[in-house]
């Protein structure tokens, strides 16, 4: 029944159920598989988009009156509507747009009437930036944390720890930003209160787009020293309730793997015991962690919104709750389908460091 | 005959829970010379793996030891638990087989990785070539091929021998051995007991070898400690145990044998409970010969022979005539 449901009945779909196996050898099976993983994302990205559609015309608010001001005659309203399209069916609109798209075009903005693409793009490394390294410090935190407090199961620093790792979850970020930015900034004076560089300085020559990796590529110390001042405090806001579940699931992951029979026989045998835990052990338990940080990302993008607008960091958080506010529906979904491809190709990355931590999953065992 | 390498002296050790705690070894002896083989056998649960994790180093935190030593060359592997040096005689000195080969490797790291993790204080490189020649002893094919591939693409009986493999590989001179062919199947367990009769025999290592099975432990062993609820009951050469056993519980325990000629017969009643043991032998309650004084007191050690040690007052009686009386 199964190999006629998966296998013969839908074809298309039992290849991709085979191909997002992993496969073990090869450079040219892993292009294959990238291939076959990005292809799937488009019905994923539709679907999405749909969706996203369907609610920005089921609110009751127009952007079309609000731009049109107060004393506009119904007919420049009708002509404003036109001009954007808005006058024609929903099913027609929709169309339109989705073969906009299928050319690289997400249109114009309402308001700037510049491309949404081209505004994104510009303001998409900020938010990159901070996220990953927000990821990679809340991975290495939550990681060393996690495992320290398995390995003293029960003991005062475990207790610490999930104490910490609770209130971690249950903090409001927006708070946390507020009171780092009155010690830091306005107390010590140590950090900027906000913004992303110095305006008065020049700023490294674009490259990465992450001005921590352009400013050590132009070997400017300085401009990395402000950059990095700049990202320290959104950085560790983001970071605190990633760190929290990072730490979480290590320290359950590395507790189960402690049980194993494998553990016994590596100690029996010799095993240094540092060695045993943060190589042996930690390589086993570190699957349900991997898979975290594929969600973490999306929770961070959810999260870097209230942080990007405290901060003023110019990212497309701040950017995408703009447009929010102005109704400007051709930037809400534009952000939208380019979170949702990032979020895709970032959980493929994922999915492959997965196989790369657990042999079984290249076979599909 | 010499200082023995082994040396479990009066060992007794509790696991202790929140409410209670079990007394899984009960003043437990065993010896093991230099190129001498000894089984330790016994039903499940009366703390033959106890015993080897004791030694190995790797008891739950959980365990207190009341009372007892476990010298290894003349040095006493309690004191030294968790230092270094502890952690060099494990690693250099005692290999270790453990009993389920499925769950014993590590899923994530090629196999060569882990075996070699644990030769690493050795020679580094002549480490490497020893545990290829090792491999090539054990009979698997290809060692640098296997070394490269990871647990899952071996059978049971493959990855049994990598284990044997790796723990003759450092060259040591007590080989630990627990149930090392339980979780095979019949017809690999008797290639690898060949296997391992072998390289003992070749390599004249001294072996502590565990199982709950007669036959196993007789044909690879010289001689044989019979524990019965964390007591050692009885200790004498393989050939004399089995055809001239003089604890109760091992006369019991033999006619159990289906392949016996006296004829099948249980052991009535069940293993005492380590968390409530009955006092003095925990084998009275259910031993036909037993007086009130068994009970009470704990029989010491005797000596039938000079290889023989019996720890029952009572080993001369015969059990069928006390059965009719």
């Amino acid at each position: 029944m199964a190999t006629f449901l998966f296998g013969e009945r839908w074809p298309c779909f039992s290849r991709l159920r085979d191909v997002t196996v992993l496969p073990d050898l090869g450079y040219g099976s892993m292009v294959r598989y990238i291939a076959v993983r990005l292809l799937s994302l488009i019905p994923s990205l539709f679907g999405l988009i749909l969706l996203t559609f369907i609610m920005l015309h089921a609110v009751p608010a127009d952007p079309v009156t609000s731009l049109a001001g107060e004393n506009a005659s119904p007919e420049q309203v009708a002509e404003l509507r036109a001009r954007f399209g808005l006058d024609k069916p929903l099913v027609e609109q929709f169309g339109i747009y989705v073969w906009q798209i299928l050319q690289g075009d997400l249109g114009n903005s309402i308001f700037s009437n510049r491309p949404v693409l081209e505004e994104i793009l510009a303001r998409l490394p900020a938010t990159l930036e901070l996220i990953t390294f927000a990821l990679v410090l809340a991975a290495f935190v939550g990681i060393t944390l996690g495992t320290i407090a398995a390995v003293r199961h029960n003991g005062p620093i475990d207790n610490i720890v999930r104490a910490v790792t609770i209130s971690g979850l249950a903090i409001a970020t927006f708070w946390v930003a507020i009171i780092l930015q009155m010690v830091f900034s306005m107390e010590l004076n140590w950090l900027p209160l906000r913004g992303r560089f110095d305006v008065a300085y020049p700023a490294p020559p674009l490259i990465t787009g992450f001005l921590l990796i352009d400013s050590l590529l132009a070997l400017d110390l300085t401009a990395f020293g402000i950059a990095a001042q700049h990202l320290a405090m959104p950085m560790i806001t983001l970071a605190i309730p990633a760190i929290a579940t990072i730490a979480r699931f290590t320290r359950s992951g590395v507790l189960e793997t402690m049980q194993k029979e494998f553990v016994d026989y590596a100690s029996a045998v010799g095993y240094r015991r540092n060695r045993l835990i943060w190589i042996y052990v930690l390589k086993n338990s570190l699957s349900v962690v991997i898979m975290q940080l594929g969600l973490l990302f999306g929770a961070l993008i959810g999260g870097a919104v209230a942080i990007e607008a405290i901060f003023d960091w110019p990212g497309i958080g701040s950017y995408a709750v703009n447009a929010i506010l102005n109704f400007d529906y051709k930037a809400v979904l534009g952000v939208t389908i380019i979170i949702g491809i990032i979020y895709g190709i970032v959980n493929i990355i994922v999915d492959i460091i997965h196989a790369f931590v657990d042999p079984r999953l290249r076979e599909g065992i | 005959m010499s200082d023995p390498l082994l040396t479990i002296r009066d060992l007794s050790i509790d696991i202790e829970t929140p409410t209670v705690a079990a007394k899984v070894i009960d003043h437990a002896n065993v010896q093991v010379h230099l190129g001498e083989t000894v089984g330790i056998v016994g039903e499940s649960g009366c703390g033959k793996t106890t015993l080897l994790k004791a030694i190995l180093g790797i008891l739950p935190k959980t365990a207190v030891c009341r009372s007892g030593e476990i010298l290894f060359e003349g040095r006493s592997l309690l004191d030294l638990w968790g230092t270094e040096e502890s952690r060099r005689i494990r690693s250099c000195d005692i290999g270790f087989i453990p009993q389920d080969p499925y769950l014993s490797l590590n899923p994530a790291f090629t196999v060569g990785r882990q075996l070699n993790e644990s030769l690493l204080e050795l020679t580094g490189q002549g480490a490497y070539a020893e545990l290829l020649r090792m491999l090539r002893a054990v009979q698997l094919p290809d060692p640098e091929g296997v070394l490269e591939r990871y647990p899952h693409q071996f059978s049971g009986g493959q990855r049994q021998r990598l284990l044997i493999a790796a723990a003759l590989a450092r060259r040591p001179k007590l080989l630990i051995a627990d149930e090392p062919t339980t979780a095979l199947d019949v017809t690999t367990q008797s290639e690898i007991l060949e296997v391992m009769r072998e390289l003992a025999n070749e390599t004249g290592v001294a072996m502590l070898f565990v199982s709950h099975d007669l036959g196993v432990i007789r044909s690879i062993c010289d001689r044989v400690t019979v524990m019965y609820a964390g007591q050692s009951v009885e200790t004498a050469p393989a050939d004399a145990l089995v055809n001239a056993p003089k604890h109760p519980y091992t006369r019991m325990l033999l006619n159990c044998h289906p392949g016996r000629s006296h004829g099948f017969k249980g052991i009535p009643g069940q293993v005492a409970s380590p968390l409530d043991p009955p006092p003095g032998c925990r084998f009275s309650p259910r031993c036909p010969i037993a007086i009130a004084e068994c009970s009470r007191r704990r029989p010491q050690p005797l000596h039938p022979s000079p290889s023989q040690e019996v720890s029952c007052p009572r080993y001369e009686i015969d059990l069928e005539t006390a059965a009719d009386a």
